[in-house]
């Protein structure tokens, strides 16, 4: 469709274009709202994984040390049934008795802190001043972890009262591998991941007791030295959380970063070991991989689906321009001569006439006749006389080519809208060049060398003779006319007459 | 249509990079380079005498030299012989794992070894002990059941001992147990073992022990290793915290780096406590206005004492205990005199 010849009805492409970034625009809004909600229950999702953890850690040595305690109280109670009162027999009893399979060491204190046991484990207990510990009238109590020199490992001993008919005859004390509690704190899942620490949160001394690197496990370690490597330690709840350790609180959680990975941490009392916690820290990452990908994947399905709903959408908004396409070229042109059909074309000059009026625009419009039409009809056939009306419209495209409207008014009239008017010798000489594009016609037939197609126009100036279409059509009509009773195949203009 | 096109593929783009991206595989170190060095003749060598192959941490170092000299001291004294090696820098625990086999190889009676990693040279350990030769571990112990004996300073005890001085330090400084009193801490790795150990035995001991108004700042701060990040990090701390009454190394990096700046701010006000034995701390203990201790480990012992236990398992004698504290020596201007500080000087 040529440029001039194009009507525009709506402004589809603007809105189309607008409509798809509306649509994307929404899409990318929906997925970047749709992230901090995500991160947000990938965050209390890691809280609750880590917190089940450390429970059933927690739950774990609490059950281990329990049964340790269970053992050495029983043992106690054991030996105070005993007929013996001597210390060096009762001493002697109990190594025969209890049974060594369990424990590194064991041992009793009487009443005068004299300890009965090998000298190794009598030099431990006063190195690590250990005997205000077997003081305690009930209960079990139990040192903090040390290393031992009978094994070289890492220990705890339990001290449990020894009573007799209510009279209190000494203390038993046994040794234990601190193994026995860390292995409470293995797991096969997330193993590399996790780490384990067995805490007392007043001195911030841990024991690791699982953790990617086997060389620190089973030693002392402070957690001030890793204060300085949290983010933002100030705001993120890390104080509150150590607070809540130190006071009664049973369990609690934070979250935190250390070089840009987020990390979760949770610690839980453990009963049976007074002012000790387990504590569990796990990587965000580890957790959530699942759930991460399970993100990733969700994205990247969405973007597929936003990527084949826009195809769609520009597929079938293609057909539809196509179809509109070809309606509206239906609609405003003619079928024949593929020129603008009157109906457009007066849409069209009218509109034209409306903007330029009070303008100093000068044009024109024609009226052409073909010449004796009537009788190319009956002299070489309708097909040749369709023929002779497209080469009369080509060859007014050529010619008026450039800011004019060139319209098939009916049969074999047309009208051209010449919008801007150099002189009127111009519009002769355009004319004159029409006339010899005429002639450059010869039907298909044999008898056709003589014939010649000539054309008659009557032209009309705006604004001089009118600036209403009708007007400028009646004043154009009269001046064909004048051309016609001329004798045809010329042209006159209407102020001429 | 293009530009539609466009923004689509832009923002499809935009779309698959907030799908995240795959962290970078962490880079593998080439160890393969390090060579063992050869092993040297610590005492005369003689046929028909037990050999007994002692391996340390860093040779070169001035720390491990003093406990070479206990181990030559006791092979003199023994009548046997000492070969000696070590690797290049605490970090190469590979280097350590060939001179093992090589002393496997070359028939070595007993091993004695300052094992650079605890987990990494457990294997070697325990391959040695299995083929029948006694391993003596000495300063680090190795995550094995596989060895006879270890002699080493127990960290956590020996961060108690500081924390003790500590607190007598700040006593006769004429600190109040009503006042408030900050300490400060820094450390030389956050990785080492005996490092973590000490500070934890201080901590434990602090909590234990201090007056409830002194209290240790939360900042430790770690200098890994540096000399001059000591100095600096010190200076940091007096900058930050200007009424700091107590400062504690956990190692003679650190030792060093507080010692340096306690001289240069002349802060006689701010007692100290390091580990090891420097010029630097030497020239603050000998300075009479300045509060100031240091641990001194008996690496000396260890290398002495591992030749006469290595001779014992030799003979197929036994040990009832696995583990030695070889303990620390409380060094002040107090007793700097006294002749067995002397004696244990002596050899630093």
């Amino acid at each position: 469709m040529e440029t001039q010849d194009r009507i525009a009805f709506t402004n589809e492409k603007v809105s189309f274009t607008k409509m798809v970034g509306i649509y994307l625009c929404v899409c990318v809004a929906g997925i970047l709202l749709s992230l901090p909600v995500f991160n947000k229950l990938i965050r209390q999702h890691d809280l609750d994984m880590t917190s089940n953890v450390c429970n059933l850690i927690a739950e774990k040595m609490n059950n281990s040390i329990a049964y340790m305690t269970e053992s050495v109280k029983n043992s106690a109670v054991l030996l105070g049934t005993h007929d013996i009162d001597n210390m060096d027999a009762m001493y002697a009893e109990m190594e025969k008795s209890i049974s060594s399979a369990e424990y590194c060491s064991i041992g009793l204190i009487d009443m005068n802190h004299h300890i009965y046991g090998k000298i190794p484990e009598q030099q431990e207990i006063e190195k690590w001043e250990l005997l205000d510990l077997a003081k305690q009238d009930s209960g079990v109590s139990i040192s903090e972890p040390y290393r031992s020199s009978v094994n070289g490992k890492m220990v705890i001993t339990m001290f449990s009262p020894i009573y007799k008919e209510e009279k209190r005859l000494g203390t038993l004390f046994v040794t234990y591998p601190l193994e026995e509690i860390q292995e409470m704190a293995n797991t096969n899942v997330l193993k590399e991941e996790t780490e384990i620490f067995l805490m007392n949160p007043y001195s911030d001394n841990f024991i690791r007791c699982s953790g990617a690197d086997n060389a620190l496990i089973g030693s002392w370690n402070n957690m001030m030295l890793y204060r300085g490597q949290i983010e933002d330690i100030a705001d993120n709840g890390y104080s509150k959380w150590e607070e809540e350790m130190r006071s009664s609180k049973k369990r609690g959680s934070v979250n935190f970063e250390i070089d840009n990975v987020l990390y979760t941490q949770v610690f839980e009392n453990i009963d049976a070991m007074e002012d000790w916690s387990v504590v569990v820290r796990i990587p965000s990452s580890a957790l959530s991989n699942t759930l991460r990908i399970f993100q990733g994947s969700a994205i990247a399905t969405v973007s597929i689906l936003m990527l084949a709903s826009m195809v769609l959408f520009l597929v079938s908004h293609k057909r539809e321009m196509e179809e509109r396409w070809l309606l509206e070229y239906a609609s405003i042109h003619d079928a024949l001569t593929k020129v603008m059909n009157r109906r457009a074309f007066e849409f069209m000059t009218k509109s034209f006439l409306v903007e330029e009026h009070g303008k100093k625009t000068k044009g024109a419009l024609l009226f052409l006749d073909v010449d004796y039409f009537k009788q190319v009809n009956d002299r070489f056939g309708h097909d040749n006389g369709d023929m002779a009306l497209c080469a009369f419209a080509d060859g007014l495209k050529k010619i008026f080519a450039e800011d004019c409207i060139v319209a098939r008014f009916g049969g074999d009239e047309f009208i051209v809208l010449v919008k801007h008017l150099e002189s009127e010798e111009w519009l002769n000489e355009k004319l004159e060049q029409f006339r010899q594009e005429l002639l450059q016609f010869h039907p298909d037939a044999e008898d056709a060398e003589d014939f010649e197609l000539h054309c008659s126009a009557g032209i009309a100036r705006f604004p001089e003779n009118a600036t209403k279409l009708e007007d400028l059509m009646q004043c154009a009509d009269e001046a064909l006319y004048e051309v016609k009773e001329r004798g045809r195949n010329g042209y006159a203009w209407y102020a001429n007459k | 249509m293009k530009r539609t096109i466009k923004l689509i593929a832009l923002l499809l783009f935009f779309n698959l990079c907030l799908t995240g991206c795959r962290e970078n595989e962490p880079e593998q170190t080439d160890t393969s380079a390090a060579k063992p060095m050869e092993y040297q003749e610590l005492t005369e060598m003689k046929d028909g005498r037990k050999n007994i192959y002692v391996v340390v941490k860093a040779y070169e170092s001035s720390y491990w030299k003093v406990m070479l000299e206990g181990a030559k001291a006791a092979g003199e004294e023994m009548d046997c012989n000492i070969y000696a090696a070590g690797s290049n820098a605490e970090s190469e625990w590979q280097v350590q794992e060939m001179l093992i086999d090589e002393a496997c190889s070359r028939g070595a009676d007993a091993i004695i070894l300052a094992a650079d990693d605890s987990e990494q040279l457990a294997n070697r350990v325990s391959r040695a002990h299995k083929m029948g030769i006694p391993v003596i571990l000495a300063d680090t112990i190795v995550n094995t059941e596989a060895y006879d004996l270890c002699y080493m300073t127990d960290n956590l005890m020996a961060g108690q001992s500081a924390a003790k001085e500590m607190l007598r330090l700040l006593k006769d400084a004429g600190n109040l147990e009503s006042e408030e009193v900050k300490v400060a801490i820094q450390v030389g790795s956050i990785g080492s073992q005996t490092i973590n150990e000490r500070l934890a035995g201080f901590s434990h001991y602090w909590t234990k022990y201090a007056p409830d108004g002194w209290t240790i700042i939360d900042d430790v701060k770690c200098n890994n290793g540096d000399e001059d990040k000591a100095v600096e990090c010190a200076n940091e701390f007096f900058e930050t915290y200007p009424d700091i009454r107590g400062v504690f190394a956990t190692n003679n990096g650190s030792t060093v780096g507080f010692a340096r700046v306690l001289k240069e701010r002349n802060k006689t006000d701010v007692c100290m406590v390091g580990f090891d034995y420097s010029d630097d701390m030497a020239a603050l203990i000998a300075a009479e206005e300045y509060y100031a201790s240091t641990m001194l480990q008996r690496q000396y012992d260890m290398g002495y004492e591992g030749v006469c236990s290595a001779l014992q398992f030799i003979d197929g004698e036994e040990s009832d205990v696995k583990f030695i504290d070889t303990g620390v020596v409380v060094v002040n201007k107090d007793c700097i005199n006294d002749s067995d500080i002397q004696e244990i000087l002596k050899h630093n």
